[in-house]
């Protein structure tokens, strides 16, 4: 049972304004990016689709017993979505295949419970790297990703992201701790993610 | 040779990935507002069901209580809004088609709720929805609908394809059709109108055609009966598969097959496209039961299905003359 999301479900059932705003705020940007590695059309499109799939998941939100993370049954959902489009635009070029299809990979970085054991696909250009990166920090929770990237992306000191996380300082160093934890184990799973990206 | 920290490495790795991209300022406003119009129909679908809680709750206390706790529970009765009636969603869609409601015409799309009232046409395009738990309908070409309520519509013109997952599996469905209302005892069956004349042809179970006078007329597997004012056609023996039935599973909702068995998806196949399993041995249709399958099958059409999870499974699968053949023996 994932009590955080299966949590925040419950506050969205219960009509908590503030719990939608959570809800929206986290998970759209994380269906677009989901959308967009897959459908070889315009940014517009995948907008409609991500919007789609979070209408639909709103709607069926009774559906959800919190068995799976919140952000893997959005994605199923998503993936509805995304056949019932291929289907309306045959024209529509062949999705990529993507690693983090792959269910065995999914179903690791979805729990994030994945030891290295696992045997990657070769990475085969700094575009595939790149398109792990970013899977990587789209499965981490979102304090995670947020952290990373205000430390390693905009240079922030831990003064500043703890000011603007409302977190104290000790606080915002364990919870960098974390997330570099975490994005070492999600990202190992994936094309180019190999242990061996992580050193030069 | 040295290695940088992990620290660095994963630094070095965030700062080559770069900023997420990010959804459009009017994307994102368009999806709020989307967002949160089905959320709060999310909480008004669910308000019945919370006030039949309360009720049950109101009504136990009452008992204890007496009057006062009786007028608190007919004053919520009184304060609550009625739900809409959503009586149908579309599950896939192919080609385009329209919803008019009441306030006006609308392009029809994949998960969008139908509320009773509405018509739905399609030119060239076919549609799934789905009713209730089990119950799927198909729209063919060419075709108007009009959903009455939860379990009636009407055929205006056109033809429709249903399967209601068995006997019995849900409340039948009600169709009218300009001669008279064609009910299901748990079946696959398509109705067509065109003109004057409406075809009821029935794949699997029963079907009761009520007219407007007489005594309603049964209609089993393999029957078809045409209707035309007080003429009335049929044929018998007819095939559960064929091009007469295609259309309906090529608009057909997709099935998940991720970590499901072999047989559930034979099953599955079987059932959309009227055909029969035939089995080369008892002990293979046992092992069927084992063997599971990963990944989609999305986007491909039967045959292309067969081809891939025979590739997958290593066992042999063909349809032929409306026979699943599986383990060989079709020739």
């Amino acid at each position: 049972m994932n009590e955080i999301d299966h949590e925040l479900v419950g506050r969205l059932v219960r009509g908590e304004r503030r719990a939608f705003d959570e809800f929206f705020n986290e998970y759209y940007p994380k269906l677009y990016r989901f959308v967009k590695r897959r459908l070889p059309s315009d940014s517009a499109t995948c907008e409609d689709v991500a919007q789609a799939t979070l209408c639909r998941a709103l709607e069926s939100l009774h559906g959800y017993r919190g068995e799976a993370a919140l952000m893997t049954w959005l994605c199923t959902i998503c993936r509805r979505e995304l056949s019932a489009r291929w289907r309306e635009n045959q024209g529509w070029a062949v999705a990529p295949a993507l690693a983090e299809d792959d269910p065995e990979i999914r179903a690791a970085l979805e729990s994030l419970l994945a030891s290295e054991q696992g045997d990657p696909l070769l990475a085969t250009s700094r575009e595939q790297v790149r398109e792990s990166i970013l899977t990587a920090l789209d499965y981490l929770p979102a304090p995670y990703a947020e952290i990373l990237e205000c430390k390693y992306l905009r240079d922030m000191s831990i003064t500043e992201i703890a000011r603007q996380m409302g977190r104290s300082p000790k606080a915002t160093e364990s919870l960098l701790t974390r997330a570099r934890d975490a994005f070492r184990e999600a990202f190992a799973l994936l094309p180019g993610g190999a242990p061996g990206a992580l050193t030069p | 040779m040295t290695h940088p920290d992990p620290e660095t490495s994963i630094e070095r790795l965030i700062k080559l990935a770069g900023e997420r991209d990010l959804p459009s300022p009017e994307g994102m406003e368009r999806a709020r507002q989307a967002a949160h119009e089905s959320w709060n129909r999310m909480l008004e679908e669910r308000a019945p069901a919370a006030r039949r809680s309360r009720v049950k709750t109101m009504l136990g206390f009452a008992i204890a209580a007496g009057f006062a706790a009786l007028a608190v529970f007919t004053w919520t009765q009184r304060a609550a809004p009625p739900a809409p009636e959503f009586v149908a969603r579309i599950a896939t869609l192919t080609g385009g088609a329209s919803l008019r409601e009441e306030h006006g015409e609308i392009i029809a799309r994949v998960a969008l709720p139908i509320r009773a009232g509405t018509t739905l046409s399609t030119s060239e395009g076919r549609v799934a929805l789905t009713f209730g738990d089990s119950l799927s309908l198909r729209i063919d070409r060419q075709t108007r609908l009009r959903f009455d309520g939860r379990h009636q519509v009407t055929l205006l013109e056109g033809a429709l394809y249903v399967d209601s997952g068995g006997i019995n599996a849900v409340p039948a469905l009600r169709i009218e059709t300009p001669a008279g209302v064609v009910r299901h005892v748990g079946t696959q069956f398509q109705v067509q109108v065109s003109g004057n004349t409406t075809r009821v042809r029935v794949r699997e179970g029963r079907v009761l055609l009520e007219r407007a006078s007489g005594a309603p007329t049964d209609i089993a597997a393999g029957d078809e009966l045409r209707v035309a004012g007080s003429d009335l056609r049929w044929q018998h023996g007819l095939p559960s598969f064929g091009a007469d039935w295609e259309w309906s599973a090529l608009i057909a909702p997709p099935l998940e097959i991720e970590n499901r068995p072999l047989a559930e998806f034979l099953a599955w196949t079987a059932r959309e496209h009227g055909w029969q399993v035939q089995y080369s041995n008892e002990s293979l249709q046992h092992r069927t039961l084992d063997i599971r399958l990963h990944g989609s099958l999305d986007q491909l059409d039967s045959a292309a299905m067969l081809e891939r999870v025979a590739l997958v499974t290593g066992v042999n699968l063909e349809a032929r003359e409306g026979v699943l053949w599986v383990g060989g023996g079709a020739r």
